[in-house]
């Protein structure tokens, strides 16, 4: 039952091989046993799960399927609200009480669509908005990588990686305002899918940024994070800014002529040798069906506008905890006082970072409009060492133009494994598309699973 | 014009900046926090003068449009 692909537990779940009782009860043992060893979990939610899981067993017995995920456990990120009183600490101490009266839309479309809520997972304080430099920066201990324990795994959707990698649940919900579902995922080995700005409703979650903050899932593969984006996106009352238009996953289409995918020089700049290594080696792989041309992107300060309008957005944002007090609560020391830099941002430059990401905005659709999608490496560097200082692109410590780009214009990204580096850390590949062409990325993003095998290797974590 | 070259002086933007950040939170900081968050300040100065660059014109907006906002009806479409 573990490490097996949505698709072939849905399968088992709908001609009732697999029962939903049966698969959450050995999902939450796993949870329960080795989620401390990777610090990826905050709360277990047998209670409410097994009576999801009860439900679904007597609707599927009855005939009544919902769909590819009914029956199907899952964690979420512990920033999404969830009602009955379980809590809601978004990674932070001072909120390890903090409850919700009502599921965040995300928790409640995966309820309508069947799945089953076994945990919610570990994460970076915040959401790594404080200004976090070292993995150990929540209360729940550093995210610790399945496939090296000395190392990181990522954040700030941290146990949502690791819980994932480690065969814990089948899926799991994250966010990313710049790198939080990319980074997780490409360190532990799996698949995330950063959608379209507004694609999913962000109602019921912690802000940390408005006009940044996304939810998309990680998964085992590309074709996955289909399934779980189709459950949860769509137009939602509570949340104006999502897109109005549905989204219904095509999971089916083919590909007859070749694909056109660009490559970024930027991407490749301070690439860890390894990781350069894997991109050349995929690159050879994708030859076979497309053609890989050289790409440009306009110069423009990317990185620069990101960290001006996150720094205003979350100031603002966390104005009322930082003025409590609560800020000394906090677990990593950096966190307890780096964004009284913020402060230093004046309203006009803050707008003008709005002004320049419109023009990078329509840049970025010129490019890729020539194509079918950007392909770089999906993180420059292996997964950090435990207990060290880490170079990060929101310090400007790390070159990450490409993924400044995608999240100030929205655009959504696939990530997927395509090696290991030293110490046996996977390195990762990432599909970046046009706005509200997910469909695409995760075609090619298919396209080259379907033609490798590094998604099918697992760390060394009891089966 | 003289063509003596000027000093550097203060720079007076970041001065003022920093001054505004240490009177409002300086007091429960030590040195090297102190530090650290003026090395912040710098970053934030030098990321703004990079955008200030970038040219605009008059018209260059936001993508973030105001939707006058009615519950009973919302938007029209």
């Amino acid at each position: 039952m573990i490490w097996r692909s949505l698709r072939q537990l849905g399968e088992q779940l709908r001609s009732r091989a697999l029962s939903p009782v049966a698969l959450t009860e050995a999902v939450l043992e796993r949870v329960e046993t080795l989620g401390p060893r990777y610090n990826a979990v905050v709360t277990v939610t047998r209670e409410r799960a097994l009576a999801q899981a009860r439900a679904a067993e007597r609707e599927i017995g009855s005939g009544h399927y919902r769909g590819p995920l009914h029956g199907i456990p899952y964690g979420a990120k512990d920033l999404l609200a969830t009602a009955g009183g379980i809590p809601t600490t978004w990674g932070a101490a001072p909120l390890r009480g903090q409850t919700f009266d009502a599921d965040a839309t995300v928790i409640r479309r995966l309820d309508e669509a069947g799945a089953i809520l076994v945990a919610k997972l570990a994460m970076v304080e915040l959401a790594g908005g404080m200004g976090y430099r070292q993995p150990h920066a929540s209360f729940t201990g550093p995210g610790i990588n399945p496939w090296n324990p000395g190392h990181w795994s990522g954040g700030s959707s941290s146990g949502s990686g690791s819980a994932v990698a480690a065969g814990l649940v089948p899926f799991a919900i994250g966010s990313e305002t710049w790198g939080s579902i990319l980074s997780p995922a490409g360190f532990c080995g799996v698949a995330g899918l950063r959608p379209t700005y507004g694609r999913v409703s962000r109602h019921g979650a912690m802000t940390l940024s408005w006009t940044l903050d996304k939810i998309g899932p990680l998964a085992l593969t590309a074709d996955d994070c289909g399934l779980v984006l189709e459950a949860i996106a769509g137009p939602d009352p509570d949340d104006p800014s999502t897109i109005q238009a549905p989204f219904r996953y095509d999971h089916a289409s083919g590909r007859d002529q070749r694909w056109c995918l660009g490559i970024v020089p930027e991407s490749l700049a301070g690439c860890e040798d390894s990781v350069r290594a894997a991109f050349d080696r995929s690159l050879a792989d994708l030859r076979a069906v497309a053609d890989v041309v050289e790409t440009t992107l306009p110069d423009l300060p990317y990185e620069g506008i990101a960290r001006i309008i996150l720094g205003a957005e979350a100031a603002s944002a966390f104005e009322d905890f930082v003025e409590s007090g609560a800020l000394a609560g906090l677990t990593a020391p950096e966190d307890r006082y780096s964004t009284y830099a913020r402060d230093a941002i004046l309203a006009r430059d803050y707008l003008r970072a709005l002004r320049l990401r419109a023009i990078a905005a329509r840049e970025a659709d010129r490019v890729l409009a020539g194509i079918d999608a950007i392909v770089a490496p999906g993180r420059p560097i292996l997964a950090p060492a435990l207990g060290r200082e880490f170079r990060s692109a929101l310090r400007g410590t790390v070159n990450d133009a490409l993924g400044a780009l995608g999240n100030i214009a929205g655009l959504p990204a696939v990530i997927v494994p395509n090696g290991f580096g030293p110490g046996g850390l996977p390195t990762s590949l990432q599909f970046v598309g046009r706005a509200h062409d997910e469909d695409t990325i995760l075609a090619a993003a298919r396209a080259y699973q379907s033609r490798t095998d590094w998604h099918l290797r697992r760390p060394p974590v009891p089966a | 014009m003289s063509g003596e070259p000027h000093a550097p002086g203060p720079d007076l933007e970041l001065e003022a900046l920093w001054t505004a950040v240490r009177q409002r939170h300086g007091a429960r900081l030590g040195e090297a926090e102190l530090a650290d968050l003026r090395q912040s300040v710098e970053g934030i100065v030098a990321l703004v003068r990079a955008l200030r660059r970038v040219p605009l014109a008059n018209a260059d907006a936001p993508l973030e449009i105001l939707v006058p906002f009615r519950a009973d009806t919302g938007p029209p479409t």
